[in-house]
């Protein structure tokens, strides 16, 4: 993106660079506009929160899910899939 | 000479009986966790239950390797990593054809075109998800979000829901996916917004309404 559009974002651009900046390292032009315009428009800076938010709680789905949290947190196999592998085990010839 | 075999060090005789016990025994004692470390890397509950199944198959076949120097945990992790990798190199979803991609990838673009006015101001506001100093990852302690949460990750199409798993869960750079999906970090930058947009829209319906 040119560097004088940088400082004269709208929503949808502004709402693309939020998401592009979980994966990458904005440019310094990019970091400038980028704040420029969530200083002014709280519905990016919502955004940027929900973002925030999915990516927190995929990680952390992960971490529970290796089991490094509480017993009663963790995902367990239901009784159907149980039987499903224990037959499979059962035929194998 | 004696002909008699002794179970536990003879693998040869009635090996299908030995492995199908110890994998049953396995299952009973690793067969949760199992379950949740597939979980963490593939997002399609049914795949993990596949996942764990073809990891005790597989476990039964190369026992006599199992030298014993690890724990049992260890060694049936090691080879369902194997089992994920070869599920992630496998062409997903054969049954949806060429046409299905593009067409939900077409839909993909209209649905976050549809978000912003002709001049890019959004449609309607972003709503507040977490109230003042909520902390976020408070929310995901729930096991019926987490719930929520796969079941709108499942939704996205095959290459949107690949990049978010690398972007989310194994934490890559744009760079690096682009590298991994064959497709140019401009378009995964894309890509990655589309389904963010989708994935929000998803838990926004379905949890956070009338919350």
């Amino acid at each position: 993106m040119k560097n004088l559009k940088l400082l004269n974002l709208n929503c949808r651009e502004a709402g693309r660079l939020v998401s592009e900046g979980m994966d990458r390292e904005l440019t310094l032009m990019e970091r400038i506009g980028l704040r420029i315009h969530l200083v002014i428009c709280s519905a990016c800076r919502a955004w940027r929160r929900q973002l925030t938010l999915i990516r927190t709680a995929i990680r952390k789905d992960a971490a529970v899910a290796v089991g490094t949290a509480p017993e009663h947190v963790r995902t367990k196999l239901s009784d159907a899939a149980r039987e499903r592998i224990r037959s499979a085990i059962a035929a194998r010839p | 000479m004696s002909n008699r075999s002794d179970p536990d060090t003879d693998h040869t005789a009635a090996p299908a009986k030995h492995g199908t016990e110890a994998a049953m025994r396995w299952l009973d004692e690793h067969g949760d966790y199992l379950f949740c470390y597939a979980l963490s890397r593939v997002t399609d509950s049914h795949v993990a239950e596949d996942l764990v199944q073809e990891t005790l198959l597989g476990a039964i076949q190369s026992h006599g390797q199992f030298g014993g120097r690890s724990s049992v945990r260890t060694w049936l992790t090691s080879i369902m990593r194997h089992k994920i990798a070869d599920h992630l190199r496998r062409p997903r979803r054969l049954h949806e054809g060429q046409d299905d991609a593009r067409a939900s990838e077409e839909a993909m673009e209209r649905f976050a075109d549809s978000h912003f006015t002709r001049s890019g101001k959004w449609r309607t506001v972003p709503g507040r998800w977490a109230k003042g100093s909520d902390d976020p990852s408070a929310i995901a302690e729930s096991e019926e979000f987490r719930k929520v949460l796969r079941a709108c990750l499942e939704e996205l199409p095959e290459r949107s829901a690949e990049a978010i798993d690398l972007a989310e869960r194994r934490e890559m750079t744009l760079k690096q996916i682009s590298n991994i999906l064959g497709v140019t970090s401009t378009n995964i930058g894309v890509l990655l917004y589309r389904a963010r947009l989708a994935l929000r829209r998803c838990l926004e319906l379905n949890w956070f309404r009338g919350r």
